[in-house]
C-alpha cells in the first residue's frame, strides 16, 4: 500500500566536512514511495553526500533527515538499515566476503533472519538480478558488469524500500549498463540515483533534482532537465 | 562430496589444533616418533579425496621458512651423539630433520583444513568455538582483499614500468613513495568498506552461518583421532615393533 508519508525528507539539510568544506548547504525535498530521482551535478556537487545522508551513513550538520518518519539522526540505525539500501560505486567496495552467496546474505544476517530466511532472501535476490548462476563464485572473479549486478541483489535481499545507487553505471560497458537497466527498471522500489549520465537519467527516473555547489538549483520532472544539466 | 566433508567443520578444526598440539609439544630430538605424526595427513588426504602426492607438494611451500628457523641447529649443536659408519650425527642434525618434518606435516594439516572445510567455514567455526569475531572478521578481510591489494600494486607497478624508460627494477629512493600511496589507497578502501559494511547493518561482529548440528558422526570422528593423537604421542611405536619383530 502506497502511503503519502515520504519515504524519504531533507529538511533544512546542510552538511560540513570536517576539514571544513561545506559539501551541502539549506537542502529540502521529499521521496515518496515509487518514485525515481535522479541526482544531478557536476564533479564535487554534492551527490554523494546527499546519499550518505540518505543512508544515515553521515549525520547532518544542520537540520534532519527522515527514511520513513525515523529520524536519520536517531539511534533506531536498525530500522533505517531496513528501509534503505545502498550500492556503492566501486563494486569491490560493496563486495567484501569471499563468496557471492555470504556477500547477499551478510544484510540479512545481520538483521537475525534464520538460516532458512536468509537463504531463500538470497536466492530470490540472486533471481531477480539474474546472477542466481554466480551463488558460490568468489566476488573477485566477476566481471564488471556482474559485480555491479550482484552488488544490487546483496542490497534487495534486505528487502529495503528505499534504494540508493551511487554512479551505478560507472566503469560499465554498453552489455554491462544494458544490463544494469533491464534490472532496475523491473524493479518495484523508490531510487535515488546519482549519475552524470542524463540519457540513462531519463530512462530510469521521472523527476531530478540538479545539484550546484551544495545547493539545490532545480527540482522537477526530468524533461525539463536541459543538457548541461543547469538551469 | 567426501565423507569428511560431512563432518561439522568445528569437528575438522578442533581435531587439526589437537594434532598441532601434540605434533608440536614432541620432543625436537623424537625424530623418530614425530615422523609417525604422518599418520594423519596421509589418512586424512585420501578421505578428503585430496592426492597426497599434490598436498605434499603444496606442503613445501613452507619449506624455505623451516629452513631459515633450522639451519643454525646443526652449527650450535655439533656434538656427535650417535655414528652411522663412521659419520656422527649431532642432536643438532636431529633436530634439524625434526623441524623439517614436523612443519611440513603441520601445514599439509592446515591445507587439508582448509580444503575440507574452506576458509570461511574455518572462520566460522572459530567464532562458533569462541574466538573473538573481531580475530575472525579481520581473518576473512584478509582473505577476500588479499587479490585486491595485490592487484592494487601490480596496477602501481605497471603505471611505473610504463613511465620508466626501460627501467624494470623498484629503485631505493622509489620504494618509500610506492609503498606509502599503497597503504593511503588500502586505508582510503577500507574507509569505504566499513562503510558499506555499516550500511548493511554490520555491528562489528561478523553473523555467524550455517545451522549444522552436532550429531554422533563428528563424535566418533573426535574419539577416534583423539585416541590416535594420543597413541602417537605417548606410545613408542617404532620399540613396539620392534619388539613385535624381534
Amino acid at each position: 500500500m502506497i502511503t503519502d508519508e515520504p519515504l524519504l525528507s531533507f529538511d533544512n539539510v546542510a552538511y560540513q566536512y570536517p576539514g571544513g568544506i561545506k559539501a551541502l548547504k539549506n537542502i529540502s525535498f521529499f521521496l515518496k514511495e515509487k518514485e525515481r530521482v535522479v541526482i544531478l551535478g557536476r564533479n564535487g556537487s554534492g551527490k554523494s553526500t546527499m546519499l550518505l545522508l540518505s543512508a544515515a551513513l553521515l549525520k547532518p550538520t544542520e537540520g534532519n533527515v527522515n527514511v520513513a518518519g525515523v529520524d536519520t539522526a536517531s539511534k533506531d540505525i536498525i530500522e533505517i538499515r531496513r528501509k534503505v539500501g545502498m550500492v556503492f560505486q566501486n563494486a569491490d567496495d560493496q563486495l567484501f566476503m569471499p563468496s557471492v552467496f555470504d556477500d547477499v546474505a551478510f544484510g540479512p544476517r545481520n538483521m537475525g533472519l534464520s538460516h532458512n530466511e536468509v537463504s531463500s532472501r538470497v536466492e530470490s535476490a540472486l533471481k531477480t538480478t539474474g546472477t542466481y548462476d554466480l551463488m558460490k563464485r568468489r566476488p573477485y572473479e566477476l566481471s564488471g558488469g556482474q559485480k555491479k549486478l550482484v552488488s544490487i541483489a546483496t542490497v534487495l535481499s534486505m528487502e529495503p524500500k528505499l534504494l540508493l545507487l551511487d554512479e551505478p553505471t560507472a566503469g560499465l560497458d554498453y552489455e554491462g549498463e544494458r544490463n544494469f537497466i533491464e534490472v532496475i527498471q523491473a524493479l518495484p522500489h523508490a531510487f535515488l540515483l546519482s549519475t552524470h549520465d542524463l540519457t540513462l537519467a531519463r530512462k530510469l527516473c521521472n523527476r531530478a533534482i540538479v545539484l550546484d555547489d551544495g545547493v539545490v538549483k532545480f527540482d522537477g520532472p526530468i524533461e525539463n532537465v536541459h543538457y548541461p544539466p543547469t538551469i | 562430496m567426501s565423507h569428511v566433508s560431512e563432518i561439522d567443520s568445528r569437528a575438522i578444526l578442533s581435531m587439526t589444533l589437537l594434532y598441532l598440539l601434540f605434533l608440536l609439544s614432541m620432543p625436537l630430538s623424537d625424530l623418530g616418533g614425530t615422523i609417525w605424526f604422518a599418520v594423519y595427513p596421509i589418512i586424512m588426504a585420501p578421505l578428503s579425496h585430496l592426492k597426497y602426492a599434490r598436498l605434499f607438494q603444496q606442503s613445501l611451500f613452507i619449506l624455505p621458512l623451516i629452513l631459515l628457523i633450522a639451519v643454525f641447529n646443526p652449527v650450535y649443536d655439533s656434538n656427535p651423539i650417535f655414528f652411522i659408519g663412521n659419520v656422527g650425527i649431532s642432536n643438532g642434525w636431529l633436530t634439524f630433520f625434526s623441524l623439517i618434518v614436523r612443519g611440513i606435516i603441520a601445514f599439509q594439516a592446515l591445507l587439508i583444513l582448509v580444503n575440507v572445510s574452506g576458509f570461511i567455514e574455518v572462520c566460522n567455526s572459530l567464532r562458533r568455538l569462541g574466538v573473538p569475531s573481531v580475530l575472525t572478521t579481520q581473518l576473512l578481510m584478509v582473505y577476500r582483499y588479499i587479490i585486491v591489494l595485490l592487484e592494487e600494486a601490480l596496477t602501481m607497478n605497471r603505471a611505473r614500468v610504463a613511465r620508466g624508460y626501460g627501467k624494470r627494477n623498484l629503485s631505493i629512493v622509489l620504494w618509500a613513495p610506492f609503498v606509502g600511496s599503497l597503504l593511503v589507497r588500502s586505508i582510503e578502501r577500507s574507509r569505504r568498506i566499513a562503510m558499506a559494511m555499516e550500511a548493511r547493518g554490520f555491528n562489528g561482529s561478523m553473523p555467524i552461518s550455517g545451522n549444522k548440528k552436532w550429531n554422533t558422526d563428528d563424535t566418533v570422528y573426535c574419539m577416534v583421532w583423539t585416541s590416535v593423537f594420543l597413541i602417537l604421542k605417548f606410545v613408542d611405536l617404532s620399540g613396539v615393533i620392534a619388539h613385535w619383530q624381534g
